[in-house]
């Protein structure tokens, strides 16, 4: 009592002031009791690791196509101890990885759609690991097939869809093909006078036939232009007879005389279609790529470029896309196979015998050709440098020129040789473009606008001579796409209409070509 | 004594600048977060894998080591000080501000999903409950000691309130052992029980002081029938109630300003703990 007088007293009822120090409270058992409860639960995580099946540090749950391997606990399957799932450990069960040309590898990715094995050679450095696009463990509904465009960004230099680059038809303004003289929006014009059509887009459908893959069945003379075209009523410009030191056309009886290569047609054709007056023949009932005219065509040929190498053995010129180098050897391959076949019908036995020698030599010919590691040298169908016969080369332009003027209302000739036609005009070809989707949303014109069509579909004023052409390029640039493709609206996903692997054939005949 | 005046209210304005100027930096930082996740968000890749998620957890792994270090820093006080490791205030608000960009990071890191796996589940639930109670310790010690202070008469400190009870228990029946009958009735019946030993009630954190009010109407009625000595041994019986109920305002809102650590700071440490566990995979992998 004493003690506590002497400290003192506070509040109303005089309380004693405490005669010892008051000791703040002790926090250690707070800190001990966290340090324990995480000293668990790293035994737990460690635990968990060693001993049971290592949910605890798992990311998630996995994807439900490899759920399968969580449920069974079968860790091992992806990782090797506390590694990241490996390229080989994919590969178990899906397809190759490793190797210069595993389907699911990056130099399959180079290949992307190109097709050109020798970039393979070039340096791309060791490529990406399955994981980096690929992320598992982000739970069962996961779609882990689904690659976010950051990931596209990475190698590919731009941000997103809105930063995609123009086409490159377009960024590197390439000329339209002019194979065909052909005028798209008069084609249209007709047709919507013709068959009395309310909508120009029906126009479209009469010759684009829309394909499961959601393109379009390549443009075909016979199925699409026969209607309209080569009546039966057309026949040629009279030309000089070829005689001995005199350029001209070949008769029937001349070809039918050779016996050569490519000449078996002549044996079934009826003479009464050819007439010969006053030196000069005339073909009635042409028809179209009459087997006369391109005869005679190459015949003309030969004698204005003497040694025309590998591009004799074309019917037009060798101006194929870019990258289809082996297109044009298949199509010389497929030529003399046919001279081959043509010839199988004498009865000589050597001829037998050279027949046999030559068609094991284009079998293996065309076995180097589809080894897509082959270079092929596109200058074997260039022009042999030699001058054309300046004294007779008029002479021969003109004849080129009276023989081929059915033929030119609508093909172009270039170099007394029909320009090649493209007839797939596939154009994206990096790219994967589903039409059905759009045309349920927009009308054909609405994207392919870069010619005036719907402008004189309905109109009686005639089209300009100049408006038009093949136009198979009629494609609007990639802000037409931009304009509903963006992550708001239609989705600006890269895979939305690019592909990091090959397509599944390609997978296919590329593990077919390791094997084999 | 005018000067002392003068240097507390200027150290006050000092005190309301910083604090203010935390807020702030704080407001311009969480702005600038979310204007970050809005041009992220505009680009279409929320995941914590991505570059974008990455940069979040790692800022939030720091923001939380930050905050955290505070615990330190009150550990090492002279060490810091010789270090110039600023004041514990400045700790005080990185702890504070910290630790709400940190709530705000961890879910931009996870792109406001709920996560995925057990030790992300683990991560993401003691993330918001060490924020949560975080928040709910903030606002104790705002309100609590504005709550002591303002209605009750005494201040006591809580390690003192069982001894404090004690002694107004001993005064108590010494009073009633010399009182009439009806003033030992009183003291037998009402105050007798109340004195036996500190009480919490969960009325206090509603309203200290009217709690009180109302456990003391029967005296006043008490008084009005008694007269004289007895009349005066009621209201010393009902003061000394009143004080022992005053230390068990103290002794509720005390502990509930103290025990709130309970709930933050053991799962703060397990939360470190597990974000190493968790940026140490993350890593390896």
């Amino acid at each position: 009592m004493a003690e506590r007088d002497r400290k003192g007293t506070f509040g109303e009822r005089r309380l004693p002031v405490t005669p010892r120090y008051v000791s703040p409270i002790n926090r250690n058992p707070m800190v001990l009791a966290g340090l324990a409860v995480a000293a668990a639960l790293v035994g737990w995580v460690l635990l968990d690791l060693f001993v049971l099946d290592g949910d605890v540090v798992s990311a998630g749950p996995l994807s439900t196509h490899h759920a399968v391997l969580e449920e069974t606990g079968q860790c091992t399957a992806c990782h090797d101890g506390f590694a990241s799932a490996t390229e080989d450990k994919c590969g178990v069960c899906h397809e190759a990885f490793s190797g210069p040309v595993a389907a699911h590898g990056f130099p399959a990715h180079v290949l992307y759609r190109s097709g050109n094995f020798q970039r393979l050679d070039e340096d791309h450095g060791e490529g990406l690991a399955c994981r980096t696009c690929h992320t598992e463990h982000q739970g069962r509904t996961a779609d882990i097939t689904r690659v976010a465009n950051a990931t596209c960004e990475g190698c590919h230099g731009f941000g997103g869809f809105d930063d995609h680059p123009e086409f490159a038809f377009l960024a590197r303004d390439e000329k339209d093909h002019d194979g065909l003289r052909f005028t798209h929006t008069k084609h249209v014009q007709r047709l919507v006078k013709r068959k009395q059509l309310e909508q120009p887009e029906t126009a479209c459908l009469y010759c684009h036939h829309a394909e499961d893959d959601g393109g379009f069945a390549p443009i075909d003379f016979a199925t699409h232009c026969d209607g309209c075209h080569f009546s039966g009523a057309e026949e040629s410009e009279a030309l000089p007879v070829q005689g001995p030191g005199r350029p001209g056309a070949l008769t029937l009886t001349q070809i039918r005389r050779e016996r050569g290569p490519g000449t078996e047609w002549a044996a079934l054709e009826d003479p009464g279609a050819y007439q010969i007056e006053g030196g000069e023949i005339t073909k009635t009932a042409l028809r179209h790529a009459d087997p006369w005219i391109l005869h005679n065509l190459q015949n003309l040929q030969r004698q204005i470029r003497p040694g025309r190498g590998l591009s004799d053995l074309l019917w037009a010129t060798t101006d194929a896309a870019p990258g289809e180098t082996r297109a044009l050897y298949r199509e010389a391959i497929e030529t003399l196979e046919r001279y081959v076949a043509e010839l199988s019908s004498r009865p000589e036995a050597e001829v037998h015998d050279e027949l046999d020698w030559a068609t094991g030599l284009l079998a293996a010919v065309r076995r180097q050709v589809d080894d897509p590691f082959t270079e092929l040298d596109p200058s074997r169908f260039e022009p042999p440098d030699g001058e054309p016969p300046a004294d007779r080369l008029e002479v021969l332009v003109g004849l080129v020129e009276g023989l081929t003027s059915e033929c030119t209302k609508c093909h172009g000739v270039r170099e007394a040789t029909l320009a090649r036609v493209q007839h797939d005009q596939s154009i994206l070809r990096r790219a994967r473009f589903d039409h059905g989707p759009h045309m349920l949303q927009v009308d054909c014109l609405d994207c392919h606008d870069r010619l005036p069509i719907r402008e004189f579909a309905t109109s009686s004023e005639k089209v300009p001579a100049d408006v038009g052409g093949a136009s198979v390029q009629n494609l609007p640039g990639v802000g037409s796409c931009q304009s509903c493709h963006t992550p708001q609206q239609a989705g600006a996903d890269c895979a939305t209409c690019h592909d990091y692997h090959p397509h599944k054939d390609r997978s296919a005949f590329l593990v077919r070509h390791v094997d084999g | 004594m005018s000067a002392n005046v003068e240097t507390r209210s200027g150290a006050r304005r000092a005190g309301a600048a910083e604090a203010r100027a935390w807020r702030l930096g704080s407001a311009g930082v969480g702005a600038a977060l979310v204007l970050l996740l809005l041009v992220n968000v505009a680009m279409g890749d929320l995941r914590p894998s991505a570059g974008f998620g990455l940069a979040y957890g790692v800022l939030a792994a720091v923001a939380m080591l930050g905050a955290a270090a505070l615990a330190v820093r009150r550990r090492t006080m002279r060490l810091s000080t010789r270090l110039g490791l600023g004041r514990t205030r400045a700790w005080l608000y990185f702890h504070l501000y910290g630790g709400t960009l940190f709530a705000l990071l961890v879910l931009m890191h996870t792109g406001f999903q709920l996560p995925a796996g057990v030790l992300g589940w683990w991560l993401w639930l003691l993330s918001l409950w060490t924020v949560l109670t975080g928040f709910l310790g903030l606002a104790l010690q705002q309100w609590i000691p504005k709550a002591l202070g303002s209605g009750l008469g005494l201040e006591v400190h809580y390690d003192r309130i069982p001894e404090l009870v004690a002694e107004l228990r001993d005064r108590a029946e010494e009073l009633a052992s010399t009182a009439s009958e009806p003033v030992r009735q009183l003291h037998q019946r009402q105050v007798a029980p109340e004195l036996a030993a500190p009480t919490r009630r969960w009325r206090y954190f509603i309203d200290p002081t009217g709690s009180i009010h109302a456990r003391l109407r029967a005296f006043e009625y008490l008084r009005g029938l008694l007269g004289g000595d007895d009349r005066d041994g009621v209201t010393e019986l009902e003061a000394l109630l009143r004080a022992k109920l005053e230390m068990d305002a103290h002794y509720t809102l005390q502990w509930a300003l103290r025990s709130w650590l309970y709930l933050h700071v053991p799962t703060s440490l397990v939360l470190v703990v597990l974000v190493v566990v968790h940026v140490g995979t993350i890593v390896y992998y």
